[in-house]
């Protein structure tokens, strides 16, 4: 079951996403739990009493706390990397501030029932890349963490340090032995570092920011592979 | 063996001295960097060993010639822009040559003579090609800026110098006076040169001004289309209130609905395709896509950008040349199809433009229509098509792909755009 969030200040495009959501469900049967906010204020605390969403469509323009200061509240205050963001707005022109908090989509209104579908395909592929999960050894315990909640993997000499969304790890093993059995979301930018392309706030040509404020440095000879990788994957 | 370390060491201080005037004429080199260092080398060795054995002038003047040639290969692929500087380096270095044997030594062609004479040359040349640096101030359109007229005083320098060295058919005195007066001459003609390449650039920047208004004036129309529809709407919105809650009143769901996407119809502006919020892409991409609408049937277009992105001028230039290319592809082809889709994801552009091709074009003959041609079209003046697009994505540090499908062209790219603080 997906929980799902929608909030902006006309009832009717509420009403609208919330009769597409329905038939989306019915169309894929799966189960969506839907929840409906008229105002910024009541979604953020909803989330700061530890509500939780796994897709929420949100309105830019919202009468007070707006979009914009919502999506910055969700992933800097909150620090909840995981919600799929999907803005919605009258207007197809956005400030870089939305940029920043690393949107799934944009949906310019009025919506389509296909617009919203391909929107909701996307965010629940992404959500079901969570339960894939990495296994490692710790003396004699195994311990499992889901990959997509992996932010990167750093080598130090034999020892690989394992840095996730819930905490850091650590492990014996080699970069090389580890990339091998992580799904395509992962790519190796230094004979040092494997990094979670969805944990990634901003790329650059030598280094790579990662979402928890880590800037890892790519390494000069796979600067071209990384770069065309990326230019591959989307 | 003292002369054959100070030879050595003069020709490839003389070789770097090339490559500092191809420099001055061409800018930075575009080669391999391996490539800096073994056509040199070659050139030097190739020098040094012909010379040993055959001592023959004619065979030193030819691979000077050949040698120059491949330095100057290493700045630019223009065989024209090559013939061009290869001359006039050559015509420099002969004179030089010519002046410091006739003041200095009784020359015998095709002999060596002490090496000290050739430190000498080096420093004649030296000075030379500082006097170049001053005289020419850009090398930007360096490939349009070939002549014939310009190219025949070097040649014809070169020319009249060897014949008069090697049928002795001069004095030295007259050999001085014939250096000099060729250099004199050589160095009017490149100052005429720089003139040329100045004149090209005030010519592009004045084409490129004069396409940037009419773009802005374009988008200026836009904009006031739509204000002049939104007041209109304003207007008569009370009048509208009323309509509609006539047919609410009376259940008519179906006509309300009607009504209501009339007036939605009403607020659209059919020439603003695009509104991203960053005036200067719409501008260009409204005054683009217009034209391509207007010509083709299937124009699917996918912007998500943010409204303060910086560096649209470099995206400007992408987007123009790539625009116009794919259009002209599509328009020839049977299914006219243009596909644009532009996103900005975690710092890095990202800009697809499919178009589809005439199934009568051989691969090489399409893809020959969407890569760059040099031809009228507003774009195509600020350079080279896309060698332009390559030169902003390098800059960039980005990366470019071209692909084929069976009916589909796609230039792909990124480019990493730095943080906005």
């Amino acid at each position: 079951m997906y929980e799902i969030g929608i909030c902006d200040d006309g009832e009717n495009t509420c009403s609208l996403l919330e009769k597409y959501l329905l038939k989306y469900a019915k169309e894929k049967s799966i189960q969506l739990e839907i929840k409906i906010w008229y105002t910024g204020e009541g979604l953020r605390d909803y989330l700061s009493n530890s509500g939780h969403l796994d897709i929420l469509f949100l309105d830019i323009e919202l009468y007070k706390l707006s979009g914009i200061e919502l999506g910055h509240f969700i992933r800097y205050k909150l620090d909840n990397m995981g919600m799929q963001l999907i803005y919605i707005s009258g207007k197809s022109s956005y400030a870089m501030q939305l940029f920043k908090t690393q949107p799934l989509e944009f949906l310019v209104k009025p919506i389509t029932f296909e617009q919203m579908t391909e929107s909701m395909n996307l965010a629940i592929k992404i959500i079901r890349k969570k339960q894939e999960r990495f296994e490692f050894q710790q003396g004699k315990d195994h311990y499992y963490v889901s990959q997509s909640d992996i932010i990167c993997f750093e080598s130090q000499g034999r020892k690989i340090r394992l840095v996730t969304t819930d905490g850091i790890y650590e492990f014996y093993g080699r970069i090389k032995d580890v990339i091998k059995i992580l799904s395509d979301d992962f790519m190796i930018i230094h004979q040092s570092y494997i990094i979670n392309k969805a944990h990634v706030r901003h790329y650059a040509y030598e280094t790579v920011e990662m979402e928890n404020g880590d800037v890892l440095t790519i390494s000069q000879n796979l600067r071209k592979q990384v770069r065309d990788g990326i230019l591959r994957s989307r | 063996m003292p002369e054959i370390v100070i030879r050595s060491i003069t020709n490839l201080f003389r070789i770097y001295l090339i490559f500092r005037f191809a420099e001055v004429f061409l800018g930075k080199q575009r080669r391999a960097k391996w490539m800096t260092i073994v056509i040199p080398i070659t050139y030097c060795m190739a020098n040094l060993a012909l010379f040993w054995f055959f001592h023959s002038a004619w065979i030193n003047v030819s691979i000077n010639l050949l040698g120059t040639f491949a330095v100057v290969w290493l700045f630019t692929e223009s065989f024209k822009a090559n013939l061009f500087v290869t001359c006039s380096v050559t015509i420099i270095n002969i004179c030089c040559d010519a002046l410091v044997t006739s003041l200095f030594v009784k020359y015998v062609p095709g002999q060596g003579y002490n090496p000290l004479y050739e430190v000498m040359t080096d420093f004649c040349i030296l000075i030379c090609l500082l006097l170049c640096g001053l005289i020419i101030r850009t090398h930007e359109h360096a490939e349009q800026g070939f002549r014939l007229s310009l190219l025949s005083v070097p040649i014809c320098s070169i020319v009249t110098i060897l014949f008069m060295i090697y049928f002795t058919a001069c004095t030295e005195k007259g050999f001085i006076i014939l250096g000099l007066s060729l250099l004199v001459i050589n160095f009017f003609m490149l100052y005429q040169y720089n003139k040329l390449l100045q004149s090209i650039s005030k010519k592009y920047e004045n084409e490129m001004l004069e396409q940037r208004i009419q773009i802005y004036s374009n988008q200026l129309n836009i904009v006031m289309q739509s204000e002049e529809r939104t007041k209109a709407l304003r207007h008569d919105i009370k009048h509208h209130i009323n309509e509609l809650m006539i047919l609410a009143q009376n259940n008519k769901a179906a006509e309300l609905m009607n009504y209501l996407s009339k007036m939605n119809e009403a607020l659209q502006n059919p020439d603003e395709i695009v509104s991203s919020g960053n005036m200067e892409i719409d501008s260009v991409l409204n005054f683009l896509l217009h034209q391509a609408k207007e010509k083709l049937p299937n124009v699917t277009v996918n912007i998500t950008l943010p409204e303060d992105m910086k560096h649209s001028f470099d995206i400007i230039v992408v987007l123009g040349n790539l625009l116009e290319n794919a259009m002209e592809a599509a328009e020839q082809s049977e299914k006219k199809y243009l596909g644009v889709d532009i996103y900005f994801q975690k710092g890095i552009l990202f800009i697809q433009i499919d178009n589809s091709y005439s199934s009568n074009d051989s691969p090489s003959k399409a893809l020959q229509k969407t890569m760059p041609a040099v031809t009228g079209r507003p774009f195509k003046h600020q350079g080279l098509g896309l060698k332009n697009v390559q030169r902003i994505v390098d800059a960039h540090n980005g990366s470019m792909e071209i692909t084929k499908e069976s009916y589909l062209y796609s230039v792909k790219l990124m480019l990493y755009m730095p943080k906005s603080e």
